[in-house]
């Protein structure tokens, strides 16, 4: 009960964020180039990408900790771009949790409401229930110092929440966590969108994590915005090469080709692999062909050799050599069943899912889609 | 414990002991000087402890002189110039550590070069300049140089305090509601504690002990501070050591006091936990 009453308050601040040609010049070097972004009021949005893309940048642009060069910020109705981030009423989880060391865990996440004049019965109020959500009530004594990187990363949590802020970002909150902790961590935050309903932009360079939280994924390259879709589109139909080969693990296969006269197959060393349509636009033209892991399945016309096999318990990635005799091979990356018992060396066929192929143009590495 | 390791120990305890000694030596021998009689303090063969200790020439530290006031005018001047040397070179420090500055190093250069001039190439104009501003003889005249001599120093010791705390702390008391300023005061100066005492450590002690302009600004007596007010005790003729090392160890205390409060929180480790290390 006493969750639901601070989930209803909490709702009712949420907001939608908006970029317009938004840039960020530091001296004469532009990191981000003219982003235009639409946050939906309650969606939760990842920014992911590679080490120096510009995504954390971006999401200290839409706290105000960097100033925007040009192009407009919009938190709710209101343009923010001069607004210190005080006045922004957004709350933030840092990577290094950012906890204050020498105030407890309940003065840590008091503090914002202190600054705000909360009277204090509301501020113990609103503590317990973020604290009770979060499972940390035991912690609320303790000092920074004396939790552990989950429980740090919790309380930086509960910082932002018990101030209801219209929007939560999060800077790549669990990089500093180990793996298990982090699919945990990960878990929880996905709950505690799911029980606040709130606006969350999430920064990460984890595709994993991009994929399972968000409802919509930027994935950005170089300050720019590649692609800007949900997990499902950004997987099955990226955008550009750098798209395709960012998410998935292993990533997606690519290898030079040549598509047909007739547009609706392509030839990767001495081999004709069918395509899901043709591709009349390009066609008899050189290609950039790619294919995920798991549309390769052993049997069929194409032949390949297996060069490695990497078993990982539930399945077996095996890298493959596909191509004619003839011909220079490809090596391709496979998921199989455990069972199937490959060698390496072995001589075998594989099939390549014609619905799942995707064509680049190999000069602007965009999706060659007609 | 091996023979090297016993050596190494010896040598390190020997050094420690000498750098005691040489410090605690003077104030030791003050304090027995200021607890013996003149005629003792005369007589020969010398007596290293005092036969009779006295308290008289306290007593007459007070009352010859106006030592109260000495003390007065030394704790308004020396606490005054260290608040506003703390506050100021604490912004400085701050603006020097967190903002994209152009030429941060020349600036930290120049700060640095300011430290190193010496304080008798500046009497002549600080004195011209507290003339025409009708300073000489208030406290202002020696706050104000204190002040600035001793924020070179002071803002180079803040400096390399707020170097080590994470810019993301300030980050998350801003978006916490707090403005720049107010994140400065409320989180980063209570983390960097060790750096602020040590810094107002340095301000106070370097205002309480100067004697140069203090001697020439102040020229009224019942404005000296103590460093000027000790030497007004020796006469033409006579140099009282007993009296002369009474009134120094009453300027000694004020200090010792100081340091002893503040010793445990220039020991660091208060920013242990905020972020991850």
């Amino acid at each position: 009960m006493r969750h639901s009453s601070f989930v209803s308050r909490l709702v009712l601040k949420m907001a939608n964020v908006q970029l317009k040609n938004v840039v960020k010049q530091f001296g004469e070097t532009k990191v981000i180039h003219g982003i235009d972004l639409d946050i939906k009021s309650g969606e939760f949005v990842v920014f992911v990408g590679p080490s120096g893309c510009g995504k954390s940048t971006l999401l200290r642009m839409i706290a105000g900790l960097e100033s925007t060069t040009s192009g407009d910020i919009i938190i709710g109705e209101q343009r923010v771009n001069d607004a210190p981030p005080r006045s922004r009423d957004i709350a933030m989880v840092f990577q290094d949790y950012a906890l204050y060391p020498h105030k407890s865990v309940y003065e840590n996440m008091a503090f914002g409401l202190r600054l705000r004049k909360t009277s204090d019965d509301e501020i113990k109020r609103r503590v317990g229930d973020a604290a009770a959500i979060l499972q940390i009530e035991h912690l609320l004594e303790r000092k920074p110092r004396q939790l552990s990187g989950g429980q740090r990363q919790r309380v930086a949590m509960g910082r932002a929440i018990v101030r209801d802020p219209k929007a939560f970002l999060f800077d790549e909150p669990l990089s500093n966590l180990d793996a298990q902790l982090r699919n945990e961590m990960r878990t929880e935050i996905k709950k505690l969108h799911q029980r606040l309903g709130q606006t969350i932009i999430y920064v990460t360079h984890d595709q994993v994590e991009a994929m399972t939280l968000a409802d919509r994924i930027a994935v950005l390259s170089a300050g720019r915005v590649i692609q800007y879709a949900s997990p499902d589109e950004i997987y099955n139909r990226p955008a550009a090469k750098f798209v395709a080969g960012f998410t998935g693990s292993p990533s997606m296969n690519f290898a030079s080709a040549t598509l047909s006269p007739s547009g609706d197959s392509v030839r990767i060393a001495g081999i004709d692999v069918t395509l899901g349509h043709a591709r009349h636009g390009s066609a008899g033209k050189p290609v950039t062909f790619g294919i995920r892991p798991e549309d390769i399945t052993v049997g069929g016309t194409i032949p390949a050799r297996v060069v490695v096999l990497e078993p990982l318990g539930a399945e077996t990635l095996v890298t493959l050599a596909v191509g004619d005799a003839q011909s220079t091979p490809v090596e391709m990356v496979t998921r199989v069943s455990p069972n199937l018992n490959l060698k390496p060396g072995e001589a075998i066929t594989v099939s390549m899912n014609p619905a799942k192929t995707h064509l680049f143009d190999p000069t602007t590495e965009l999706a060659l889609t007609q | 414990m091996n023979f090297a390791a016993l050596k190494t120990k010896t040598v390190v305890w020997f050094a420690a002991l000498i750098v005691v000694v040489n410090g605690f030596f003077p104030a030791v021998w003050i304090l027995f000087t200021s607890l013996k009689t003149e005629n003792e303090l005369l007589q020969f063969p010398i007596t290293y402890i005092p036969r009779d200790p006295t308290l008289v020439n306290y007593y007459q530290a007070f009352t010859e002189k106006p030592l109260h006031l000495f003390l007065l005018n030394s704790v308004i001047v020396a606490g005054s110039s260290t608040i506003i040397t703390v506050i100021v070179s604490a912004l400085a420090a701050y603006a020097l550590t967190r903002l994209r500055m152009p030429r941060r190093n020349l600036l930290m250069g120049l700060l640095m070069a300011v430290a190193m001039f010496p304080l008798i190439s500046l009497i002549v104009p600080l004195f011209q300049v507290m003339r025409e501003l009708g300073l000489l003889n208030t406290y202002l005249s020696l706050i104000l140089p204190y002040t600035v001599l001793s924020l070179p120093v002071c803002t180079l010791v803040m400096a390399s305090f707020f170097q080590d705390i994470s810019p993301d702390l300030e980050a998350a008391a801003m978006v916490d509601g707090c403005t720049r300023v107010q994140a400065l005061f409320k989180i980063i100066l209570p983390l960097a504690a060790p750096g602020v005492f040590t810094a107002a450590i340095l301000a106070f002690v370097n205002a309480w002990d100067e004697f140069l302009l203090a001697l020439t600004f102040l020229s009224r007596e019942s404005m000296r501070t103590i460093s000027v007010g000790i030497t007004l005790y020796q006469g033409e003729f006579a140099f009282p050591w007993p009296l002369i090392s009474a009134a120094l160890i009453v300027a000694i205390v004020p200090v010792c006091i100081l340091i002893a409060i503040f010793q445990e929180r220039v020991v660091g480790g208060l920013t242990a936990g905020g972020v991850k290390g």
